[in-house]
């Protein structure tokens, strides 16, 4: 069940709607995303990022307009359908990170990878290696800085198959060489598996080439 | 599993759950208990046991000495078994029907010197108030052996009365039965002579039984056709033993209730209602435990929801979320009924030694009922509790 493309049809939030969108490049607009693009959306704090993407991955549907997933609108989809797509179609990179504070690094990574199975113990090292954290696997989250529990929720984003990865302000605690890391990470998943990329940005984006850079 | 259970297992209150535990064990042993119980105790309300009889009744009048001198029967008028049998406590009523003629029972053995014989009467009841079940108690016209069911009392008598006093051996109700004795019937001109069998003893009826069918028969050959008094003695079915009407009516009419047997059906009538309301206290118990228990999920999935929001953000299906809390839920009811059962079969130990001493030869009931009850009941509080987790956190 591959998801080719994510295809936005008048979408406003509900909260939106006595205001007047007509600014936005998405809002309200006819926006297509790709499997295998990169989008960028770009807002001020408060305009509807972290929306967006909740609607786009079905947690909030106080929206309207239509999100649809290839030909079907995912408000029609059944409950089993949206735990697949959950666990096999859109993965998610939070912008509260979303950790469970009282499992290490690895059990934060280890209980979404341990769904599908979808990455070795080596790769999970590896990845955490890459983003200088590896020292903190068995560090409970809660003792981590903001910066490290991005990180580890980036890790552990990856860390389920998907058509499309969605990331809310990736960056918004890292440097910019851990922020360079993250996105050679993302391309190289992007050639191999051929996802597509959403992420949102405040000012700072991630450094992708991107295929369209959306104003909210 | 492990790491899902880690995240799940904070803000636990093993108050609440040991609190739930208690309620929940209490509620199933006292439902265990109390049916077991019943069972148990239903053996004394045969009458059999003789301990306590059914809702039956022998009604008759006083014998005055008015009566004796004007040689005046204490009988029932058709009119007045008629209002007995309206009345609102009167489920079935039933007539003793007499002998119209003589009998004699002679019992010979000459190679043990005996040569024995008594003047008798017969009386006889419908079927329905007889309380012995027998194969042998029928009787067609034309059949050689008669059929007899006399009182328990009489050989009971024998046996610690006279057998006692007089160093006689005792005789068992088998042996009694195993004896053929002559009968012989005379009335209206004619002679019958039969042979008699004693084919059973009862608690309810005092009298020499016979079966209707030989009373009919034998009143229709032996008794003079204009010789058919009214009934002395009636049996009656109670609906309710402690009904005030029962007394009040028998007394107004002063009438004789045979024994103490009104007494007896009462404390049988309020064995029920006690044993019916210790059940469903029982019950009311276990919906408490079960409502504790719900409370206390409901609590600590608020509490966790910020853990269960982000394990479903991240893709478990509410069902695979639901099943540690399912499984604890489960193993917390599983054992309760476990030391419920433990604390039931304790509780019945205990009590069967007093049972054992009212009816020493006392069988106890099969304990696979009450069993299968309590943990029928366990299972339907766990798999209820069960799904309002899932409905919870779906």
């Amino acid at each position: 069940m591959m998801l080719s493309a994510i295809h936005l049809i008048n979408l406003t939030p509900t909260f939106f709607i006595p205001r007047d969108v007509s600014g936005s490049e998405v809002w309200g607009c006819d926006v297509r995303f790709e499997r295998g693009g990169s989008y960028c959306i770009e807002a001020a704090s408060g305009c509807g990022k972290s929306s967006l993407l909740n609607f786009i991955s079905m947690f909030r549907s106080d929206y309207a307009g239509s999100v649809m997933y290839d030909i079907t609108d995912i408000k029609s989809l059944s409950a089993d359908a949206v735990i697949d797509y959950r666990q096999c179609g859109i993965a998610y990179m939070f912008q509260d990170m979303r950790l469970f504070p009282s499992l290490t690094v690895h059990e934060n990574v280890e209980i979404v990878n341990r769904i599908k199975s979808f990455r070795t113990e080596r790769q999970i090292e590896s990845m955490l290696t890459r983003l200088g954290i590896d020292d903190k696997s068995e560090t409970p989250a809660a003792r981590l800085s903001l910066g490290q529990q991005q990180r580890v929720a980036f890790v552990r984003s990856l860390c389920q198959p998907c058509d499309f990865i969605l990331l809310d302000e990736p960056i918004s605690h890292l440097d910019d060489d851990n922020a360079k890391i993250m996105a050679e990470m993302l391309s190289e998943e992007q050639e191999q598996c051929g996802v597509g990329i959403i992420a949102t940005s405040v000012g700072r984006a991630l450094p992708l080439n991107y295929n369209k850079i959306l104003r909210l | 599993m492990k790491l899902l259970w880690k995240v799940l297992r904070e803000n636990i209150s093993i108050v609440q759950l040991s609190g739930f535990m208690v309620a929940n064990i209490l509620g199933l042993a006292i439902v265990a208990v109390s049916m077991q119980m019943y069972l148990d105790v239903q053996p004394l309300f045969s009458e059999k046991s003789g301990v306590i009889s059914p809702d039956f009744l022998v009604v008759s009048k006083p014998v005055t000495a008015l009566g004796t001198i004007t040689g005046a029967s204490p009988s029932f008028s058709a009119e007045e078994i008629e209002e007995l049998r309206g009345q609102s406590f009167v489920r079935q009523l039933g007539e003793f029907t007499a002998a119209q003629y003589a009998v004699v029972g002679q019992l010979v053995a000459p190679q043990y010197d005996v040569n024995i014989s008594t003047d008798m009467f017969f009386e006889s009841v419908p079927e329905l108030f007889v309380d012995v079940r027998s194969d042998d108690w029928s009787f067609n016209p034309g059949d050689a052996v008669v059929p007899i069911i006399i009182p328990r009392d009489y050989l009971n008598l024998y046996n610690f009365g006279f057998a006692q006093s007089s160093h006689l051996p005792t005789i068992s109700e088998g042996l009694v039965s195993k004896v053929y004795f002559n009968l012989r019937l005379y009335g209206n001109g004619r002679r019958e002579t039969l042979k008699g069998r004693i084919v059973g003893f009862s608690s309810r009826l005092n009298t020499i039984l016979v079966p209707e069918t030989f009373m009919r028969w034998s009143n229709g050959l032996l008794a003079s056709p204009n010789d058919m008094p009214e009934p002395s003695r009636l049996i009656v079915q109670v609906d309710n033993p402690a009904s005030p009407d029962i007394t009040t009516y028998f007394d107004s009419k002063n009438y004789r209730i045979d024994g103490d047997k009104l007494q007896s059906s009462k404390l049988r009538w309020l064995m029920r209602i006690i044993t019916a309301v210790v059940i469903t206290v029982g019950i009311v118990i276990c919906a408490l435990a079960f409502y504790v228990l719900m409370l206390s999920i409901f609590l600590l999935v608020q509490r966790n929801r910020q853990s269960i929001n982000n394990l479903l953000a991240v893709g478990y299906a509410p069902r695979t979320v639901a099943a540690p809390y399912q499984c604890m839920v489960v193993v917390a009811t599983a054992a309760s009924a476990l030391l419920a059962a433990i604390i039931f079969a304790a509780v019945r130990t205990a009590y069967l030694k007093y049972l054992f001493m009212v009816m020493p030869d006392y069988a106890p009931c099969t304990i696979g009922i009450t069993l299968v009850a309590l943990f029928s009941l366990a299972l339907i509080l766990a798999l209820l509790n069960a799904l309002l987790v899932r409905k919870r956190i779906s």
